[in-house]
């Protein structure tokens, strides 16, 4: 700010300066003209001279810092899809293994595993509770045939 | 119909969500607050409680202005009689008028131009919070694309808005108003050359730069946002291919998120927007009636005054417009930024 300030006062000084001479000097003739110009071309260098001193900016790294939390702002939202859609994924899941346990008069927990794919599907369960062999191949064939998840990827606890 | 959809987007952003995503806006900072209403309604209703809630602080600010219009057309009118006593009465009653008047007008310039400053810190500050909040919601509804280029395109030209007024705007205009002042004084023709090309610049800069960020604002959405309707179309043909409980799970899944970001990020645009309008309101009004009452005075002043002083008022009143369009400026860049994001996917 102080170079603002610096400038400022410069420039303003530099005009009511010139100004200055060229009301109370008003003399008619060629020394006038040179006058005038001389104050013209002070002025013209008090006024450019800041803009000759600018050094080199930093422009790229500017705008790599923007693009950075850009990318950042929008992995967030991405992550925010993920986590909610997985968690309506993995309950809704849950729901249908639940329901047709419930059907069988099973008491179970059920748990989802999902992939990292988008969006995210179920490749896991783990089932816990105790059930008969006979209940347990039952509800493992509804669970590969009805949600696609393969027997070797139904752990019973 | 409007109105009923921004009701049930509020409604839902006050409450808690049980399936989809949460978003939230920055709070509104404190000066807003002042403004901004208790419950979030309708905007249109809250609009208008922040606009008649400002209008009700603002009779200190008229009375303030009224007492220097009648020591302007003081000035002005002594200035004026000193032109029956020749020449050198003349130079010299010019001098002191301008003078004078500078003294008087000095003050307020001072004033709002601070106000100015920090309302543009302020608004710069709160967009920089809700940027990412939008971002997030608009790539959240799967326009990933389009929220990092509208991202890239609000910050850059933010940032670049701000440093503009801070480092050049602001300055200018204290150079316009001391050119301004010494014009009135001497009568030199450079300096009013020189007053005008700074009053121009400083227009020009502004209109610029809205111009271009409206414009990219405008191509980034329609570009980027058609690649992002492919990409969501796409996701939904490979959900449509899997399993079928499975698939009929993931698509509802992802329509539920899809439908609850959407009503978030509106959401969170309304009460972002209804925040810039709160924190601008209070200073646009006041730097207004002061250019307002400016260019009552030069317009009264011109009837019987001279030339200079009249003129005087006038760069006054033009300096008082740029403090204005300054503040304006950076809040409309704002208000377009979040209205884009608002409106995502094509």
């Amino acid at each position: 700010m102080d170079g603002i300030t610096q400038y400022l006062l410069t420039i303003t000084a530099a005009a009511i300066i010139c100004a200055l001479i060229s009301t109370f000097l008003k003399t008619k003739g060629s020394i006038f003209s040179v006058i005038k110009l001389l104050t013209g071309l002070f002025m013209a260098l008090c006024a450019v001279s800041p803009f000759l001193n600018i050094k080199d900016l930093d422009f790229y790294g500017f705008m790599d810092s923007i693009h950075f939390d850009a990318q950042e702002a929008v992995s967030i939202g991405e992550n925010m899809v993920m986590e909610s859609t997985g968690k309506i994924i993995k309950d809704q899941v849950a729901a249908y293994i639940l329901d047709k346990a419930a059907t069988m008069e099973l008491d179970i927990e059920v748990e989802v595993t999902l992939d990292s794919s988008n969006p995210p599907q179920p490749c896991a369960v783990t089932l816990k509770g105790a059930v008969s062999p006979y209940a347990k191949e039952i509800l493992s064939q509804y669970i590969n045939n009805t949600l696609g998840i393969a027997k070797e990827d139904q752990f019973w606890k | 119909m409007r109105r009923i959809l921004i009701c049930l987007a509020l409604t839902l952003m006050l409450s808690q969500p049980v399936f989809g995503v949460s978003i939230e806006p920055p709070i509104a900072p404190h000066s807003a607050q002042e403004y901004m209403p208790d419950e979030i309604d309708s905007f249109g209703d809250d609009l208008w409680y922040i606009i008649t809630s400002a209008f009700s602080v603002l009779t200190p600010s008229v009375n303030e202005a009224a007492r220097i219009c009648v020591a302007l057309v003081g000035i002005t009118l002594l200035v004026s009689l000193s032109d029956h006593f020749g020449d050198s009465v003349k130079r010299v009653s010019d001098i002191i008028g301008a003078l004078s008047m500078g003294m008087l007008l000095l003050k307020p310039v001072n004033t709002l131009l601070n106000l100015g400053i920090e309302t543009v810190k302020q608004i710069a500050d709160y967009g920089k919070l809700l940027l990412p909040v939008m971002t997030a919601a608009m790539a959240a509804q799967g326009s990933i694309t389009a929220s990092g280029a509208l991202y890239v395109g609000t910050a850059f030209f933010s940032a670049l808005l701000s440093s503009l007024v801070t480092t050049i705007i602001v300055p200018m205009i204290y150079v316009f108003v001391c050119l301004s002042i010494a014009n009135c004084a001497l009568g030199d023709k450079m300096l009013q050359s020189l007053r005008d090309f700074s009053k121009w610049s400083m227009t020009w800069a502004l209109k610029m730069i809205l111009y271009i960020f409206t414009g990219y604002m405008g191509i980034t959405g329609v570009v980027s946002g058609t690649a992002d309707a492919a990409a969501v179309k796409a996701t939904k043909l490979a959900i449509s291919g899997s399993v079928p409980v499975v698939g009929s799970i993931l698509s509802d899944a992802s329509e539920a998120i899809l439908v609850s970001a959407g009503v978030m990020k509106s959401a969170a645009g309304v009460y972002g927007i209804l925040t810039v309008i709160a924190i601008f309101i209070g200073p646009f009004l006041r730097i207004g009636v002061q250019y307002l009452v400016l260019k009552f005075t030069s317009a009264i002043c011109g009837a019987f005054g001279s030339k200079r002083p009249v003129e005087l008022i006038n760069s006054f009143s033009g300096a008082m417009g740029l403090i204005l369009g300054m503040t304006g400026t950076v809040c409309l860049l704002q208000l377009i930024s979040t209205v884009c994001f608002m409106k995502g996917v094509g």
